[in-house]
């Protein structure tokens, strides 16, 4: 199968601290893929460098065939790459609605615009009742599915996810995983970070484990399952 | 300045004037502070050269006056050739100093600085003025009120209902909400930041030019006049709230109407005096000014 993301010996860098360390992943069209590791190993690095919010950095992001390394993050959405950060960066003074129009292309006509949100109020219906609400009054489960919506709302192709069940209660981590589960489904190819693997596993095709910075592992889902993997690189 | 009792013993027609002539104040002072509450409060720059801008939007007016004879031509190439200058000034310094304050604060200075001197090279340092067109009074609730004056307010209201509805009611008043609280998140739900601060930097420049070209019929044109308006501008971005328009228009409303009835009781220097205690003793009180918030990001 073809591959929507490659990345190729990464290097990131905070100032003068090395953060990743020749990283090399990569992402088939409609795959799913999980990046494993503890807090600090650098997966969120690595989603920021793919989306160009890290500007100290060596080797090559590909999309499709298109080197994209250097590509305005703005750029990079706009083709139809969606990205839900890890602290959800909700705009706490906009509404629901207003925080879901602000990430529909502009070059979308208002009926397709007025569906692609009715089709998040129809997937979250709690959003769809709080439409109206400013976005920092919503709980922070509600503010994770806000995040998610407004990242489907663009309408992409690979969407990449830091840790979307990060911080919330147990009965809320269900409920994302639901909707992670529904999303993995449909044709579209996610990247996927978490810490916690016996979670995810079941929604992904394949990942890799990250360690200080480094690709440490990869592989199925079977051999990811491996518990000497977990407690050698997973377990605090 | 007159008598406390006297002052107290205004006719309604008296009464209406001093009314009128805060509001127009005010409306001026507003239009000054406008492109100012843009770039401020919403880019977070300090532009020291927006005085700058509104003298040159002033002097271009008339000289375009000077040249085709029509008021409207005037204030549309003032506006225009300033937004232009804004839109070069953005692309090539400008934008690079929004991460640094202190540059910024120097590099606008230094910007203002030049046009000033350039201004005073070209013109001299003799004021100059302008005919209205619209020299005669209109009779408003029983008072001859100067024409151009009521122009000025009715431009002024126009101005904040327009910028009103641009940022509450368009995707680009989204846009500019959003770059302004945090530009990375905005760019990773696609809007261009770069873009956002260049037409809010145009904008606020031509906003400058519209109240230089507006008030040249009202108050002779010197090169440094937009230095007296910076002054007050900040002070009504202040006591407002950064980056609120309805503050800026309420504060400056507030802020004509002292000035005007002040000066019944108080020297001008006094009147203004007193606005400047009154505000910092406000927001020693109201920090983030009357319609100023936070946005939090969770």
């Amino acid at each position: 199968m073809s591959r929507i993301l490659s990345v190729e010996d990464l290097n990131a860098y905070y100032g003068e601290s090395q953060i990743l360390f020749d990283v090399s992943i990569s992402v088939e069209e409609n795959g799913v893929v999980g990046i494993f590791g503890r807090n600090g190993m650098g997966k969120t690095t690595l989603l920021e460098s793919i989306v160009n919010r890290i500007d100290h950095k060596t080797g090559t992001v590909r999309y499709r065939d298109r080197d994209i390394t250097a590509t305005p993050t703005h750029e990079i959405v706009r083709d139809k790459i969606a990205y839900v950060p890890e602290d959800r960066e909700i705009y706490t003074a906009l509404t629901v609605r207003e925080n879901l129009e602000l990430a529909v292309p502009k070059d979308i006509s208002d009926d397709v615009k007025e569906e692609r949100i009715g089709e998040i109020f129809d997937r979250f219906d709690r959003l769809g009742e709080r439409a109206a609400q400013r976005g920092g009054t919503l709980s922070g489960g509600e503010q994770q599915m806000l995040a998610i919506g407004r990242a489907l709302v663009s309408g992409p192709d690979l969407l990449l996810l830091d840790e979307p069940t990060e911080g919330l209660a147990p009965i809320i981590v269900e409920e994302v995983v639901k909707v992670l589960n529904d999303l993995v489904t449909q044709n579209r190819a996610v990247l996927l970070v978490e810490q916690n693997i016996t979670r995810t596993l079941p929604l992904i095709d394949r990942g890799y484990i990250i360690e200080s910075g480094h690709i440490v592992e990869n592989g199925d889902t079977e051999h990811l399952s491996d518990e000497t993997l977990n407690d050698k690189y997973l377990t605090v | 300045m007159i008598g406390v009792v006297e002052a107290l013993l205004l006719t309604p027609n008296e009464f209406v004037t001093y009314l009128l002539n805060g509001i127009s104040r005010g409306m001026i002072i507003f239009l000054v502070a406008s492109g100012l509450t843009l770039i401020f409060g919403l880019i977070g720059l300090i532009n020291f050269a927006h005085g700058a801008m509104v003298a040159l939007g002033g002097y271009l007016t008339i000289v375009t006056v000077g040249t085709t004879g029509s008021f409207w031509f005037g204030i549309a190439a003032g506006v225009l050739l300033v937004a232009v200058l804004g839109f070069v000034l953005e692309k090539t310094i400008l934008h690079r100093l929004y991460d640094e304050p202190l540059l910024g604060f120097l590099g606008t200075f230094g910007i203002g600085l030049v046009i000033e001197q350039l201004l005073s090279f070209h013109f001299g340092d003799q004021s100059r003025s302008l005919e209205s067109p619209f020299p005669g009074t209109i009779d408003l609730f029983g008072v001859a009120y100067p024409a151009h004056r009521i122009f000025v307010i009715v431009v002024g209201v126009t101005v904040a209902l327009l910028v009103g509805a641009l940022l509450s009611q368009t995707r680009f008043g989204l846009e500019i909400h959003a770059t302004a609280n945090k530009s990375a998140t905005a760019e990773i739900l696609g809007v261009d930041s770069g873009k956002v601060y260049t037409a809010t930097f145009v904008l606020g420049s031509a906003f400058a030019a519209l109240a230089g070209g507006l008030t040249a019929p009202i108050t002779s044109m010197s090169p440094g006049i937009g230095t007296s308006y910076m002054l007050m501008a900040f002070l009504v971005i202040i006591v407002g709230g950064m980056g609120s328009f309805k503050g800026s228009f309420l504060v400056s409303m507030i802020v004509g109407q002292i000035m005007a009835f002040g000066w019944l009781f108080l020297e001008p220097t006094y009147v203004q005096m007193s606005i400047f205690v009154a505000a910092m003793v406000f927001i020693l009180y109201k920090p983030r000014g009357f319609f100023g918030k936070p946005e939090v990001f969770e």
